[in-house]
């Protein structure tokens, strides 16, 4: 027994030690096997960006840009409209450079659309936010990059823990895709601006401007969809006069980035085309009411590109 | 330096490898370094506030420990000092407003601004410490200790944020003889460390930019997101409150020291009472003890009414210098007064068999002290008393339909997390994890999912908890 009491002590000392390698060796198994999964589930999505990584995005009209973009077009009555399926890609939050990543895995993944809409929103953007879509990092090598030019902390810990790669605001939508079906459907929603909305908006100044490298991203996102042979109309979405009451700035940022973009590129200045709250859910966002109407003039626009 | 963020994970490990390899004799001395090193990654005032405030109350410690009439007028002295210090750098606006209104006070707003905008961190907290321990060593719980004690009493950096306000007597026993590294201790504070974690990225942080929306502007929210944004508000200052409260005990637990819990699963309380002590029980003491205690006394239902509605707005008071804290703590004092009755009649008529007590009226009790307690919260949240009521007028208006909510996958994630810790909570109330007896390997495996939980879904842009600025 007294001979033994060295080596218990010694066992018991390396008690702690095996204890954290068992933890962490489950834990990063517990990872792994939980990021497998969960990376299988978000390609099963019906969402948007899900459905355009798995292979199954198909338009003959394809719309990008933020939430902006996605207010103004239903896919629907578009595709009544026109006679076009139009797939909207157009997704909340969307800035300029995480958009070209998203045009380059379309391309390599999904058929060329015909007509690609863009909207001019995006190019206002300074901030990436790749980071936002990291369920899609280990589709797509582009994301990844912005994401970790733009958060270097981010780097070693999503390393670490793959788990991290899904830790995003978007991930209850892109999984709740998974049994709510399409979300090329229009949201059943009919809200209209209310007065709250515009005093709120003119508590802030919320006025636009072009930024270099978002600008050279569009123009490099418009550049490669032309060379997939789509015709690129860029547009810019129709906003509530509020928004315009100190001066129409969006004019002059129109006309700036028109001035920048290539010749073969249509241009379509819709900010002004409403004028009536029925038409709008918030300063910048179309409505049920709005869509419709827009969705009129685009396919007019877009009828013209053929 | 936030408990959320890869510069705190180096300090703790730097602090405590240093607190351990040291010589005995030079472990306080590393503490005291440790917790003035700490303050003065908020600003420089986080280290003057806490310099000044152990000189002063190590001084005025031992003038209130000599018997007689000089230790009664120290003990006087230094509370009302630490009282004037408190009220000058955080509620001299308030006050202000208060005496001159509004066109006198704008001429007085810079100077105010700049005095409450360097107001040091951690400031309430702290004082409340040094009133306690100077009563305390008038009333002879404690001998007044050294200054390196007396410092560390108030500049323990694990707690320095946000509390819990510890007691002097139990804490500067500790310090007494020097702390030894303790596997133990090491697995209790991870634990502790890990849900703390869980609770304030994943239920505080998580649940924030939802409320915060609605909050700014709830007349574009439809009733049913209003509605949603108040429940949601107790989950999230819960979770960042308790996240942080036990971070701040469990790396107290890793240096060697106990200090007491601050939280008992506030959401399961079943009187008002009962929610006192259970949330933020430090403080909830610390009134009870030197506020309550020392109002005058008679048995009279009115007087005691009287003295609980006045504890219950100096806890409104302590929060900050604003009419929404002062409209919080009367509603819990008058919230208070009023169950003492109602529990009283109950009992007075008899009472229902024990076994229907618990099916129906113990749910039924939780279900309303948790309503009353978010109610009242909408004016804890609100900018002003006047920002609260479109809030509660929004949701009095209704209709109240789950398929009005503005972003209904956000909110079912926050539900389902508020739930998931909830239901965890019910375990642990009802003592079915106690009876289930977890070993090693079932606390291993809870702690793992725990750190999942946080990996997945938590918020680590938010950083800032909302007791700090208390």
């Amino acid at each position: 027994m007294r001979s033994s009491r060295p080596l218990d002590r010694r066992l018991l000392a390396a008690r702690p030690f095996a204890t954290i390698a068992v933890f962490i060796a489950v834990l990063l198994c517990a990872d792994r096997a939980l990021s497998f999964a969960l990376s299988h589930a978000v390609l099963m999505s019906d969402q948007r960006v899900a459905r355009m990584y798995d292979g199954r995005a198909r338009g003959d009209v394809l719309v990008l840009g933020n939430s902006v973009a996605a207010a103004m077009t239903s896919p629907q009555r578009l595709n009544a409209s026109t006679g076009l399926e139009t797939y909207r890609l157009a997704v909340h939050g969307l800035d300029a450079r995480t958009q070209l990543a998203f045009v380059r895995a379309y391309l390599r993944r999904n058929p060329a659309p015909t007509i690609a809409v863009l909207e001019v929103r995006t190019v206002s953007d300074r901030e990436v936010r790749a980071r936002e879509f990291a369920m899609f990092f280990r589709e797509s090598p582009e994301l990844v990059a912005l994401a970790e030019a733009q958060s270097p902390t981010f780097v070693p810990w999503r390393r670490i823990f793959t788990l991290y790669n899904f830790n995003s605001r978007e991930l209850p939508s892109v999984l709740a895709r998974i049994v709510s079906g399409d979300d090329q459907r229009d949201p059943p929603d009919a809200r209209v601006i209310t007065m709250a909305h515009l005093e709120r908006y003119r508590a802030r100044d919320r006025r636009l401007t072009l930024n270099e490298s978002s600008i050279d991203a569009f123009r490099e996102t418009i550049d490669l969809l032309t060379r997939a042979g789509a015709r690129v109309l860029v547009v810019s979405a129709p906003l509530h006069p509020v928004t315009i009451e100190g001066g129409d700035w969006i004019a002059g940022y129109n006309a700036d980035l028109a001035a920048r973009l290539p010749q073969s590129v249509t241009f379509m200045d819709a900010h002004a085309a409403f004028s009536e709250d029925r038409y709008f859910e918030d300063p910048t966002h179309l409505n049920d009411a709005g869509r419709d109407a827009f969705t009129a003039l685009l396919a007019d626009a877009i009828r013209n590109q053929d | 330096m936030s408990f959320v963020s890869e510069q705190f994970l180096l300090f703790l490990a730097a602090a405590a490898v240093l607190h351990f390899l040291l010589p005995g004799r030079f472990q306080k001395l590393m503490l005291l370094v440790a917790s003035y090193a700490f303050a003065l990654t908020f600003g420089p005032t986080a280290l003057i506030g806490l310099v000044a405030s152990a000189l002063f109350n190590f001084v005025f410690a031992r003038a209130c420990a000599r018997p007689g009439r000089g230790g009664s007028i120290a003990l006087w002295a230094g509370v009302l000092s630490n009282i004037a210090a408190l009220a000058s750098l955080k509620y001299v606006s308030f006050f202000l407003s208060i005496v001159f209104g509004g066109p006198t006070m704008q001429a007085f707003t810079a100077d105010v601004s700049f005095a409450e905008r360097y107001a040091p961190v951690g400031l309430s907290f702290y004082t409340f410490q040094a009133i306690s321990f100077l009563i305390d060593v008038r009333r002879k719980k404690l001998a007044p200790p050294s200054l390196l004690d007396t410092a560390i009493y108030l500049g323990f950096w694990p707690k320095l944020v946000a509390g819990p306000i510890i007691r002097a007597a139990p804490f500067i026993a500790q310090l007494q003889r020097p702390r030894q590294f303790r596997w133990a201790n090491v697995w209790i504070a991870a634990e502790w460390a890990i849900y703390g974690l869980a609770l304030k990225v994943c239920l505080g942080d998580y649940l924030a930019p939802l409320i915060n929306r609605v909050f700014e502007s709830p007349t574009l929210y439809t009733p049913t997101d209003n509605l949603a944004a108040v429940l949601m508000y107790t989950f999230q200052i819960y979770g960042d409150f308790a996240g942080y409260s036990l971070i701040a005990v469990g790396v107290a637990r890793l240096l060697g020291y106990k200090i007491p819990q601050n939280f008992r699963r506030p959401n399961f309380a079943s009187s008002f009472a009962d929610f006192w002590s259970r949330w933020h029980i430090s403080l909830s003491r610390f009134l009870s003890d030197y506020i309550y205690r020392s109002l005058p006394y008679r048995k009279s239902e009115a007087v005691i009414a009287r003295n609980q509605i006045i504890t219950l707005t100096a806890s409104g008071l302590w929060h900050g210098a604003a009419w929404t804290f002062v409209a919080w703590g009367v509603m819990h004092g008058v919230f208070l007064a009023v169950n003492r009755q109602i529990t009283r009649a109950y009992d007075r008529a008899g009472g229902l068999p024990r076994a229907v007590e618990r099916a129906l009226l113990l749910p039924l009790a939780i279900a309303i002290v948790f309503a009353l307690v978010a109610f009242s919260r909408v004016f804890f949240r609100s900018e002003s008393i006047a920002a609260a009521w479109p809030m509660l007028q929004r949701i009095a208006e209704g209709p109240l339909r789950l398929g009005a909510i503005a972003e209904p996958a956000g909110v079912a994630m926050a539900a389902a997390i508020a739930l998931t810790v909830w239901t965890a909570e019910l375990c642990i109330e009802t003592g079915l994890w106690s009876r289930m007896k977890p070993n090693r390997m079932v606390r291993m495996a809870a702690a793992i999912g725990a750190v999942l939980f946080v990996v997945l879904l938590g918020e680590f842009s938010g950083g800032q908890f909302l007791y700090a600025q208390f």
